[in-house]
């Protein structure tokens, strides 16, 4: 975790580290891609940690879950590591806690953050609405946004934004569709040369 | 999707079910709207009846224009929405310079 006070402006929530810790380009995200989480979401991901376990069947969601949540811990727990957490005060409870956290720390501390990034699409609405409400110049996007930082900044191929893009379409089924779709018809790369039919639209 | 097509008639047999919307329609205060009944009935199993690869393959046909954006409503529901506001917010996140988020 980066030390002290440090604040990233891109907000992240669980299952987005949790996807992208997944991914094959987790090592480049976390050496040069500045991200901020919540304390209730580092609970979320040692929640993970602990519930499943280390030898689930290789690719299942428990074994994603358990895997992904580790790397992503050991990544805050690293200081050399741009990721870091803030206290979410009061602490949301329940379900949905790490969605709350978020959309929590959008009305608390709206002028610290540019971009949140949310896995799931209906929290990714319910930030979009907190933003809207208090008239702020926020952007809510799904988590293949962190592979476009990576590649609009040459720092991976198109390749290489495509097969992650692809990695999430086939782990994550109509969550990771709909945040994958969502970023090639916003931003049109074509994977078609690169990607399998099958993950093609 | 033709006008035409939209005011086909879906037909099945309608049995026991035919007499029992009659009998409801009969008691029930005022009388009931079957057709608007069966539309509202009809969407919701039709949403209830799909896996999500089910949802993948309609938006991929409604991208691709095999689809009207009306049927591809009535299957999707929110869910159509919220991929249009996800799409548009993907495309002003991009105009931004992505090179200040570096650490």
């Amino acid at each position: 975790m980066a030390s002290g006070d440090t604040r990233y402006p891109i907000l992240v929530d669980t299952d987005t580290l949790i996807a992208v810790a997944n991914s094959s380009l987790w090592t480049q995200i976390t050496d040069n891609v500045g991200l901020t989480t919540t304390n209730v979401c580092k609970q979320e991901l040692e929640r993970h940690a602990e519930e499943t376990r280390e030898t689930a069947p290789e690719g299942s969601r428990p074994y994603r879950l358990h895997h992904g949540s580790r790397a992503a811990l050991a990544a805050l727990a690293d200081e050399d590591t741009p990721l870091t957490q803030v206290t979410s005060v009061p602490r949301p409870h329940g379900a949905d806690a790490g969605e709350e956290s978020l959309r929590q720390e959008v009305v608390q501390n709206p002028e610290a953050i540019d971009y949140v990034i949310l896995m799931d699409a209906a929290g990714r609405r319910s930030v979009r609405r907190a933003v809207d409400d208090q008239n702020e110049d926020i952007r809510v996007v799904a988590p293949p946004f962190l592979f476009y930082i990576l590649y609009d900044t040459d720092l991976i191929s198109r390749r290489e934004f495509c097969e992650a893009c692809g990695e999430l379409l086939e782990r994550e089924g109509w969550t990771g569709y709909k945040a994958v779709k969502a970023a090639w018809e916003g931003i049109p790369i074509d994977c078609s040369d690169i990607l399998d039919d099958n993950l093609l639209p | 999707m033709s006008q035409e097509s939209l005011d086909d008639t879906i037909k099945f047999r309608a049995g026991p079910l035919k007499e029992a919307a009659t009998e409801l329609d009969a008691v029930h205060l005022g009388g009931i709207n079957i057709s608007e009944l069966g539309r509202e009935g009809l969407t919701e199993m039709l949403r209830r009846a799909m896996t999500d690869d089910d949802k993948i393959a309609i938006y991929e046909h409604y991208s691709a224009g095999d689809i009207s954006e009306e049927a591809a409503r009535v299957l999707l529901g929110e869910e159509f929405d919220l991929l249009q506001e996800d799409t548009e917010a993907f495309r002003e996140a991009t105009e931004a310079d992505t090179s200040d988020y570096l650490a």
